[in-house]
């Protein structure tokens, strides 16, 4: 009886490597495709391409290193000058932007299959209903519509803060050797916005001054077991950072195992307690 | 007595963070010329000081109310 879920582990982990594989090499022979269009018309610079490079990797390993791809060949073809753009639709747009979806398709699918190979089902089941006309489970549908979700969300997140990274690189002035770091005039600020950052920081002062009189007065009428947890744990947390190494990974293992374990959907309840019965 | 040596380091940290928090305000308080990155630089270092600072004197007060406990 034994015998059973251990070549069934092996089984699965087997798959896992294969998938994982197929997943690292797809990715590589993409971006092998990807990098000469990037570059195409214009001289080699090695930072930029060791940064896609870095990123390429990152999607290996990590579903937000393709937003990030993405995000960056936006900004090329805003930032670039109008004859690359001319170079990049000469060439074909379309042989640009495949190779990236690809990518970060693939990736996508990796993250998913990793985290739990119903979800990867569970993504493809709504789609696959349209043609077959074939009722979805609602579980499935839940699946779908939560990575829809996770997908806008990743989006969202990645987006303002790119757009927030943006304003606020806009307002230091870099690359103009007229320009430095001192006057109001460079970093556009006007009088009132000069007001507030005044204004702003007095208030940071008295804000202070009032946090450590009111924290230091509430602090003295610790309770001796409250201080002694305080020590314990201020201790650990600087001269035994093995200990707490060693803690935290076992409460990051004993998460990942609660979350592993999947819990029955109300669909298959039933079935489930008379198969035990 | 080590209690004592803590909480007077820690207050200091605390007192010098306040004089970075000063200095950072003299950046920025002159309108014709305010410099405002070397500011945020200095009050971020401010900000690092005094929470290390806030941390001692924490550390030895919680340490004076176990000792005394004990004794």
């Amino acid at each position: 009886m034994n015998r059973i879920p251990n070549h069934d582990s092996t089984h699965r982990s087997n798959d896992a490597v294969c998938w994982g594989s197929f997943y690292a090499l797809t990715i590589v022979v993409s971006a092998m495709l990807f990098f000469p269009y990037v570059y195409s018309g214009s001289d080699f610079n090695p930072g930029p391409g060791l940064i896609l490079l870095a990123i390429t990797f990152l999607t290996i390993k990590r579903w937000t290193g393709a937003f990030l791809m993405v995000l960056c060949q936006t900004m090329l073809l805003l930032l670039e000058p109008q004859a690359s753009h001319q170079q990049v639709f000469k060439h074909g747009l379309v042989w640009l932007a495949l190779p990236v979806f690809l990518i970060m398709a693939v990736s996508r699918f990796r993250t998913l299959q990793e985290r739990n190979p119903q979800t990867l089902r569970g993504v493809f089941a709504p789609v696959a209903s349209f043609a077959t006309n074939v009722a979805v489970p609602t579980s499935l549908v839940q699946n779908f519509g939560s990575a829809v979700v996770q997908l806008l969300r990743t989006g969202l997140l990645i987006t303002g803060c790119s757009i927030s990274a943006w304003i606020i690189m806009k307002m230091v002035p870099i690359g103009d050797a007229d320009i430095g770091f001192s006057t109001l005039r460079e970093f556009r600020l006007k009088a009132s916005g000069y007001r507030l950052l005044i204004l702003g920081l007095s208030i940071f002062v008295v804000y202070v001054l009032t946090w450590i009189a009111v924290t230091e007065i509430s602090w003295r009428k610790l309770s001796p077991s409250q201080a002694s947890i305080f020590l314990r744990s201020v201790f650990i947390k600087y001269y035994h950072r093995d200990l707490r190494m060693i803690t935290l990974k076992r409460l990051k293992i004993r998460r990942k195992r609660a979350r592993s374990i999947q819990p029955v959907s109300p669909d298959e309840f039933p079935a489930a307690v008379k198969g035990k019965t | 007595m080590l209690f004592v040596v803590r909480e007077i380091a820690g207050w200091g940290l605390v007192a010098i963070a306040l004089f970075l928090i000063r200095m950072g305000i003299n950046f920025v308080s002159d309108p014709a010329d305010p410099k405002i990155v070397e500011a945020g630089v200095i009050m971020f270092a401010a900000t690092a000081v005094l929470r290390s600072g806030i941390m001692l004197v924490r550390v030895s007060t919680a340490a004076r109310i176990c000792s005394k406990e004990k004794t």
